[in-house]
């Protein structure tokens, strides 16, 4: 048994020299970029959540952990044990000198993390990576064989977008495109129970997939009423049941977390309520009218009504799951449907920041086996959503840790920098912000149109058409 | 069935993280005990061990008048100059409510709006956070119920009329120029306070002229301080630097709520004679000692604390000779 499970793993790792080849790099180029990189605004809330939880106050004790917990629960073990040998009270630090820029631009913090903080926060996201990359490989192994699923492993893993995000942003959407992805494979293999516990265990980590579970239960229900025509209440009730009870195990992660106090519930969902909108998304112009209207932030603040929009993702997931269903064949929906649930949310929350992306690309990938527009976009959109973060604050942001451990550049030098790129170029950082976002938000809707209808694919032939003639 | 064992056990171990998380993490309790004996204050105190030494503070604090309310803090719908944003206020109950129950507190943090308020100020005692501007007709109101014995705690320049150019204790609010250095010895320094870069200061004279007392970090120069405490009748005013605004760990809610849950439940308000801090290194063996303070006729209120991210110990206790 052992053994076979050994072999199973072996397999699963290494499936062909060049996916192990590659999966070294890959990794050896994370592990280096890690430990001097990080995203200070973003680092500091998981900075919290952990001494919070060494403290005993538990991940949302100080209030700055906004995420459903399961992202606190899969890294604390790594830092219990690494606190048990360095003082967690090394984990980062408060630079007074950053005050300044961090009220410049809204969008940082003071406080620098250690480099051993960023690698153990980074070590389960990057492994989110090879998990993602290696099922990627399984699943289009299966459906086109291994030529194309080596491609898929290679453009996935070594896709810069999804290196920087996980090693040098350390943002751990990935995990939950994990999660959602297998979810969404077990659908299409009617595993419902198991589907049900892994999209449960997506929403704990990020809400996203709160979305399919929805969608997933309409083509279930569906399913559920047309069945009863033929079949005893009993049989046509068992998928939905399932789907259901998966769900429902998935939460037995978070159980103590429930029993002990549900607060951090209504502290999640009202922070919710304050999101400012923006991003590679409908609410791309938003950065050019802030700094019109002389506001200074990154992609619009302050204006409440996230709630109104997560009741319209909700509505909208609804109306695209019943077209599919009018519209797609029986054994296609799930993963048509988890496409382009996941697109339109994405075209449509109240922020879409270029990490979200990370969401969609598992899915783009799956789809790249019978459609092979989907490889173009998800370029397209790395190379936008990389140049959106870098001009977010400046690519200087992410270089606190090497500054302030490593000595080089200077702390000084970066806080100059930032502040030079934010007040000296506010306009034209406002405007570069809205076409980014607004191209993402363009290449975004085309994932979901037809091939015939496709602006961007035509794009693209021209300009390769072009490129052939003058060659 | 690999995938369902996998799955299986992944949730377990997640479980289990989860209830270590929960219900394993909690800290041997810090332990105070005093003792009087011919007006001398003994007490013996320790703190417990860790896996790595951590700093942590004693204070004894002469107060007049201690008490340990429920916390109301005004929630308005006003933004801009001298207000705090909403998004901020409502960021200081969230953290202030945690904080407090961090460090064992029994005091709740409630929300009025402005239609509340008067009610509120006719109900009695109690503590009051206003970080919005109030009208003169709810300033005169304020007042009266202050000198009636309320504590308010007023963030920001320009919220309360009776703090403004004008007002009974007017007191000035200038950008506070820190420099990233904090006085070793200081009031300040022992507590942890933690708002090192409040937007404005306070002026030291001004809060001295009123019998006030600087609770907060001070300029270089010394002029200016983030906190104090003035009494007015019967009760006493917090005032601090404010308004609450980014960035984190200088000036926005959560060093606020740091600062407000120490001073709050050491009693810091209701100075009304010598004061005695300490801070301390606790080895990682834990720490055992004890101190005698000359009392007097006074009341004193004594607390011992954990001062970093990854403690939160705090025990104290208020003697009446």
């Amino acid at each position: 048994m052992l053994k076979g499970a050994m072999g199973d793993l072996k397999r699963f790792v290494a499936p062909s020299p060049t996916v192990l080849k590659f999966l070294i790099i890959g990794l050896m180029i994370r592990l280096l970029l890690s430990p001097f990189t990080s995203y200070p605004y973003d680092a500091y809330p998981f900075y919290g959540a952990v001494v919070g939880t060494l403290a005993g106050t538990g991940p949302y004790g100080n209030v700055l952990f906004t995420y459903p917990p399961l992202f606190s629960v899969i890294y604390y073990p790594l830092f219990w044990v690494v606190a048990q040998f360095v003082d967690p009270n090394s984990f980062g630090i408060f630079v007074p000198s950053m005050v300044e820029v961090s009220r410049a631009t809204k969008m940082l913090v003071p406080f620098i993390t250690s480099p051993t903080f960023n690698v153990v926060l980074k070590l389960p996201i990057i492994l989110g990576d090879v998990l993602v990359g290696l099922s990627l490989y399984k699943i289009v192994e299966a459906r086109k064989g291994s030529v194309s699923a080596e491609r898929v492993f290679l453009i996935w893993f070594l896709n810069p977008l999804v290196i920087f995000v996980s090693s040098v942003h350390g943002q751990f959407d990935v995990l939950a495109a994990y999660f959602a992805l297998i979810g969404v494979m077990s659908f299409m293999e009617k595993k419902y129970l198991l589907s049900g516990a892994f999209l449960g265990v997506g929403v704990l980590l990020k809400l996203f997939p709160a979305y399919l579970v929805i969608s997933f239960g309409i083509i279930l229900l569906t399913s559920f009423i047309i069945s009863l025509r033929g079949s005893r209440l009993g049989e046509a009730l068992r998928p939905i049941s399932a789907f259901v009870a998966g769900g429902a195990i998935s939460l037995v992660v978070i159980l103590p977390f429930l029993l002990n106090s549900n607060s951090f519930l209504d502290f999640i969902l009202r922070r919710g309520t304050y999101s400012s909108v923006g991003g590679m998304n409908a609410w791309f112009l938003t950065p050019l009218l802030g700094a019109i209207a002389g506001g200074g932030g990154g992609s619009g603040e302050g204006i409440p009504f996230g709630l109104i929009i997560l009741v319209s993702g909700i509505a909208i997931t609804v109306l695209v799951t019943l077209i599919i269903i009018w519209k797609a064949p029986v054994e296609g929906r799930p993963l048509y449907t988890a496409l382009a649930v996941t697109t339109v949310v994405l075209a449509t929350q109240s922020v879409t920041n270029p990490q979200h992306l990370i969401w969609l690309f598992p899915l783009m990938l799956v789809f790249y086996s019978s459609d092979g527009r989907m490889h173009h976009k998800m370029y397209i959109l790395s190379v936008l959503g990389l140049l959106y973060l870098l001009c977010l604050q400046s690519g200087l942001v992410f270089l606190y840790p090497l500054a302030n451990y490593a000595g080089w550049p200077s702390v000084h030098m970066i806080n100059q920098g930032i502040e030079s790129f934010f007040i000296g170029t506010e306009m034209g950082r406002a405007i570069v912000m809205s076409v980014l976002g607004g191209l993402g938000f363009f290449v975004l809707l085309s994932v979901v149109t037809p091939p015939k209808w496709d602006p961007v694919e035509r794009l693209i032939r021209k300009i390769v058409r072009r490129g052939a003639l003058e060659d | 069935m690999r995938t369902e064992i996998a799955a299986a056990l992944f949730m377990a171990a997640m479980f289990v993280t989860s209830v270590c998380m929960v219900y394993g993490g909690g800290q041997e309790p810090p332990s105070l005990q005093v003792t009087i004996s011919n007006d001398i204050l003994t007490v013996d105190y320790s703190m417990p061990s860790s896996a790595h030494s951590y700093p942590s503070a004693i204070v004894a604090i002469t107060v007049d008048n201690y008490r340990s309310d429920d916390i109301t803090i005004l929630l308005t719908k006003r933004s801009g100059p001298p207000n705090s944003d909403p998004a901020n206020v409502q960021g200081l109950v969230d953290h202030l409510g945690a904080e407090l129950e961090n460090i064992g507190s029994s005091s709740e943090v409630t929300t009025i709006d402005e239609r509340a308020l008067s009610s509120f100020l006719t109900a009695g005692n109690g503590t009051l956070v206003i970080a919005s501007e109030i009208n003169d007709t709810m300033g005169l109101m304020l007042e009266s119920w202050v000198r009636a014995g309320g504590l308010l705690v007023a963030i920001g320049p320009g919220c309360i009329p009776f703090l403004s150019p004008g007002g009974s204790l007017e007191i000035d609010h200038v950008l506070f120029p820190y420099d990233g250095k904090v006085v070793d010895g200081s009031f300040a320094n022992a507590l942890g306070l933690r708002t090192l870069y409040s937007v404005n200061g306070l002026s030291v004279a001004d809060v001295l002229s009123y019998s006030g007392k600087v609770l907060g970090h001070t300029s270089s120069d010394g002029k200016l301080t983030t906190t104090a405490t003035v009494p007015m009748g019967n009760g006493r005013v917090l005032v601090m630097g404010g308004p609450i605004e980014a960035p984190f760990l200088a000036s926005m809610e959560d060093v606020y709520a740091w600062d407000l849950a120490r001073l709050l439940q050491t009693g810091a308000p209701w100075v009304s004679g010598p004061v005695y801090h300490d801070r301390m290194e606790v080895p990682s063996q834990g720490l055992r000692d004890s101190l005698s303070i000359d009392i007097g006729e006074m009341a004193v209120r004594i607390s011992l604390f954990s001062l970093d991210d990854s403690h939160a110990l705090f025990v104290g206790a208020t003697v009446k000779p």
